[in-house]
């Protein structure tokens, strides 16, 4: 009785907690099916027939948070998808940029882990050590070295500038060696008895056993390349270029009647990535040994 | 269905949804915007022709390095303003003659311009030899000159429902992300310093219609930062 009472507060509180989680995405998701007018008046200062809280100051009042809306509406939808190309542009943007950085981590990262968990040399793991302790700088302190770079390279205000470095990201890297080192080494030696070169091995062998890792990479990198901000920012000229993840900080002050349809659109590929590796995202994890 | 194949298949369905609504929405997103009229420009011949006394005083520092040993402050005001002057149209440097008690008449020019509301004080620089400070004299602003202006239907003045503001609409020519030309609007505050009727239209006289394209009528409600489009 005690253990089920303990197991009924646990579930609420965890229940309590994932609610608390969720509440901005169900905030967004409600909101997006407020009309342009309601969303204004709600979330800006102007004096609309939504504006309950007017406080005849001018033309002030309060924000005014609701969950629901007054009318059910597909026109944030609507207006977002067919009168808005330019907010489509940046959706656009974003899968450009985030597409080549996941295939491309996904590429590097374990032909660099299996080379660090193969190669031979003494220094290895130094070096090892050298690449993963870039993961642990801060973002912005590193982005000025990259800057530096691609100016040199001709390719800042490209999208190569954000590309490149992504592609070569450490983390991909460290999950997959992290896999690696519990990996069997006689399949591998076995295998290379029997002839097979060490590219054989590594994709007849070592990338099918890797799959769940594969999978968790997939997601993780998706998630931090689709949220993409600073380095947007930092390298990218032109506004038009930029990814929704940037341009919708600038939609909350210019367009607040249509955020939350955009910010419900641009939730949908995240979830979609999500729904694919749910079943392997802590598999992997759990494999590379990172808890 | 299992997870997989439902990611797959929401992912196609995604991408499809969004590439034909971008297909969709460059091509016929403006059809539903008003289409509105710009202004035709008009080149109209400025005389600006004003006579005002003033008392003459030892120049400033600053109207002595411009090379004057008097100067003369004349406000004009905007009763100043009749049928025949259109609009005070001087900037500095333009040469005034400055007309002294004793008929004789000395060539100066205009050295400052100071604007308050509706009044503009004009020191007039000018060598006037061993006259007395104190001195009356006269200046004879006079100028002809051809002015771009746009001759606005009164139904295109708005008036700011806060502090009675005349402002008309201009189309301001901006890109898209995708780089598609779009017109948006602007809500441009004007001034009348003399208000008058031209054949049913007020003239607007701040304003360049080759610069600033004037809405002059729409077949859809306007406010500032509505999307629309020119008729042809």
């Amino acid at each position: 009785m005690k253990k089920q009472l303990s197991d009924k507060t646990r579930l609420a509180v965890v229940t309590a907690a994932a609610l608390i989680s969720l509440l901005p995405v169900i905030f967004i998701l409600f909101n997006s099916f407020m009309s342009g007018l309601e969303a204004e008046s709600r979330y800006t200062s102007l004096i609309t027939p939504y504006s309950t809280l007017g406080t005849n100051n001018g033309t002030m009042h309060y924000v005014e948070m609701g969950l629901l809306p007054e009318v059910l509406t597909l026109s944030g939808y609507k207006e977002t998808l067919l009168e808005s190309p330019s907010n489509l542009r940046f959706i656009w943007n974003s899968i450009i940029l985030t597409i080549p950085i996941v295939l491309g981590q996904l590429f590097i990262a374990p032909l660099a882990a299996y080379g660090f968990e193969r190669a031979r040399s003494r220094h290895k793991e130094k070096l090892f050590f050298a690449y993963i302790i870039t993961m642990l700088m801060p973002l912005q302190a590193v982005l000025v070295p990259h800057f530096i770079a691609a100016r040199m390279f001709g390719i800042d205000g490209n999208y190569l500038a954000i590309i490149l470095p992504a592609v070569f990201s450490p983390f991909g890297v460290f999950l997959l060696r992290q896999q690696m080192k519990g990996f069997g080494m006689p399949l591998i030696e076995a295998a290379n008895t029997d002839g097979a070169s060490e590219l054989r091995v590594f994709f007849k062998v070592v990338l099918p056993n890797m799959k769940p890792t594969m999978i968790a990479l997939t997601v993780l990198a998706f998630a931090d390349a689709w949220n993409i901000v600073d380095q947007a920012v930092v390298f990218l000229k032109n506004q038009s270029d930029m990814p929704m993840s940037v341009y919708l900080s600038s939609a909350v002050t210019d367009n607040v009647g249509l955020v939350f349809a955009i910010s419900s659109l641009f939730m949908i590929p995240a979830l979609i990535v999500f729904i694919y590796g749910q079943d392997h995202l802590a598999e992997g994890i759990n494999y590379s040994g990172l808890k | 269905m299992n997870s997989k194949k439902l990611a797959v298949f929401l992912a196609i369905v995604f991408i499809t949804i969004l590439a034909v609504c971008t297909v969709y929405s460059r091509y016929h997103y403006q059809e539903n915007w008003p289409l509105v009229q710009i202004g035709a420009s008009e080149s109209f011949a400025i005389h600006s022709l004003l006579n005002k006394d003033g008392e003459v005083r030892p120049a400033d520092d600053i109207v002595k390095q411009k090379g004057w040993s008097h100067m003369v402050d004349v406000t004009v005001k905007a009763e100043d303003y009749n049928e025949d002057i259109d609009m005070f149209f001087m900037y500095e440097g333009d040469p005034v003659p400055v007309s002294l008690a004793d008929g004789q008449k000395v060539g100066g020019e205009v050295a400052r311009m100071l604007y308050a509301g509706d009044e503009i004080t004009v020191t007039v620089g000018f060598n006037g030899g061993d006259i007395p400070e104190g001195a009356r004299v006269n200046v004879l602003f006079e100028k002809q000159s051809a002015l771009s202006v746009c001759s606005t239907p009164i139904d295109a003045i708005y008036y700011d429902p806060l502090d009675g503001r005349e402002f008309v609409y201009l189309v301001v020519r901006q890109q898209n992300a995708w780089g598609d030309n779009e017109y948006a609007l602007v809500r441009e505050y004007v001034r009348f310093n003399s208000p008058k009727r031209y054949k049913g239209f007020y003239i607007i006289k701040r304003l360049d219609p080759f610069e600033y394209p004037i809405v002059t009528r729409s077949d859809g409600f306007l406010y500032e930062g509505a999307k629309v489009r020119l008729e042809e």
